[in-house]
Order: structure tokens, then sequence, then C-alpha cells
């Protein structure tokens, strides 16, 4: 296939590899926001329902508040 | 140690198939292909609009990332490589405003208002010797440079390269025509035609 002025410039001047460093971060970069992107993926369903139950409505918070009354610790006792 | 999937050892995997490869697995040999083959286009790019080589190597890391993490949000609408190439040149006019007014990447705005422009023929640039193209391309504006380089290398069509830089059809077409003549008056001026 014949090439045009715009192809036989970009091949002959312009085009080339980019030093080895740029592929070496690209790569590494990539794979960190993969790792970033797992990670939250495992972690993220188990921290929201953490969440929500630390800052849940106040009938939650009872709720809560029930199930970790501890008979020996006076503290957690509320009237 | 990696290997080609069965059967296609000897054959050359398409964008498509590197991509799926990656995707399903995260292969490095995948990455790597689809890096490789592409690179020398990108950087390309980079560095005749960018002009500086640190620049130009930068711009090409951000944009690969850019690609690889976006990847599973490629639809296969376009071609990969006119999807790969619209954020190449969207990163590259990004740079370039930073450095330069809006007005001074486009011929266009520096023409005068009324001016008739006359229609450039294709062939008049495609036809062009290699050695005098080069010399045109350094004293145009970047984004006439761009707009040329869309078209004419790349291939794309005018419906690709509005879409690509957000802009109407009627646009790109008025700031091709700028272009193409800009190119010329540049050619007229260094080269004149002999008596």
């Amino acid at each position: 296939m014949v090439k045009n002025s715009f192809e036989k410039w970009m091949e002959q001047e312009m085009e080339q590899m980019p030093p080895p460093h740029v592929k070496e971060k690209v790569s590494r970069t990539v794979l960190l926001m993969d790792f970033i992107a797992q990670v939250i993926d495992l972690y993220l369903p188990r921290a929201l329902d953490t969440f929500v139950a630390l800052s849940g409505t106040e009938e939650e918070a009872d709720t809560l508040q029930q199930k970790n009354t501890d008979p020996h610790t006076d503290e957690t006792k509320h009237s | 140690m990696t290997s080609e999937p069965k059967g296609t050892a000897t054959k050359q995997l398409s964008d498509m198939e590197l991509i799926r490869c990656y995707l399903d697995r995260r292969r490095p040999d995948c990455f790597s292909k689809l890096y490789d083959r592409y690179a020398p286009k990108v950087f390309g790019k980079c560095l005749a609009l960018l002009k500086d080589r640190a620049e130009a190597e930068d711009a090409t890391q951000e944009i690969f990332v850019k690609i690889f993490s976006k990847l599973a949000t490629f639809d296969e609408r376009s071609k990969f490589s006119t999807w790969l190439y619209s954020i190449t040149y969207n990163l590259c006019i990004d740079r370039l405003r930073k450095r330069k007014k809006e007005r001074e990447l486009f011929s266009d705005e520096l023409e005068q208002a009324g001016e008739k422009i006359d229609e450039v023929d294709d062939r008049e640039l495609l036809e062009m010797e290699f050695e005098r193209l080069k010399e045109v391309l350094e004293r145009i504006p970047e984004g006439d440079k761009m707009l040329l380089l869309m078209k004419y290398l790349d291939g794309m069509q005018i419906k690709e390269i509005a879409l690509s830089l957000g802009k109407t059809e009627s646009a790109i077409k008025m700031r091709i025509k700028r272009a193409k003549l800009k190119a010329r008056r540049v050619y007229d001026r260094l080269f004149p035609a002999q008596a």
C-alpha cells in the first residue's frame, strides 16, 4: 500500500519506541491501581456495614447497645 | 513463563484479542504486546505536537495509564486505535493549552473575519515531498497540525474528529479547511514556485 506524505513523515521522523522506563512506570502504575481496586472490592462491603452500624438510627444504636451490654461493665448500662 | 494462547503461536493477535486476554487474566505479555504495538505511534504524535522529548515521554506514560485503567469500558463502537489516538490528541491539546492561549493553537483564530477561504485539494498535501511537509508542519499552529494528522495520518472521519474534540462537524470542517490553507500558504512562502 502506497503511503502518503503524512505517513512517511511520521514513520521516518517521529515514530520511535519511548525509553524503557516509560513502559516500566505504566506497568507499575496499572498494577498498583489494580491492587487498590481489588482491596476496595474485598473490604468495602465490610467497611460499609461497620460504618452503618456506627452511624445508624437511634433505634439501631439502642439495638446495638443492647447487644453490646456487658453485665460486668457498668459503663454500658443506661437507663 | 507466559505463552501465547493455543493455536495462536504464529498468528499476530488482533487488538481486541489482546484486550480480552489482558482483561480476562491480566497477562503481562498481553499488556506488553499492546503497549509495544502502539507506543511508537503514540510517542510520535506526542513528540510532533509537544516538541519536547521529556514532556512527550511523560504524556505517553499518562496516556497508557489512562488507557489500561479504562480498558474495561472500551465498547468497540470505534476501532481501538481511534479511541487511543483521541485520548492522545486530547491530552496533548490540554497540555498545549497550559502553554498557549486557545486562540494561538488554531489558525482560524488568527485569520481576518470575512476572509474568503480557498479550497485546498487534499492531493496537494498528501503528495507533498515529505521533507517539505516536515518544514511546513514545523511552522503551522499545533491545533492545525493535530487536525491534519487526525485526518490524513490516522484517516479519521469528520464525525470521529468532531466527537473526539467535542466540537460540531461543521466547526471541524471549517477548521480543517483553514488548516490546509495555512499549510499551503506556509509551503508557498518556503518553496516559491520557480518562474
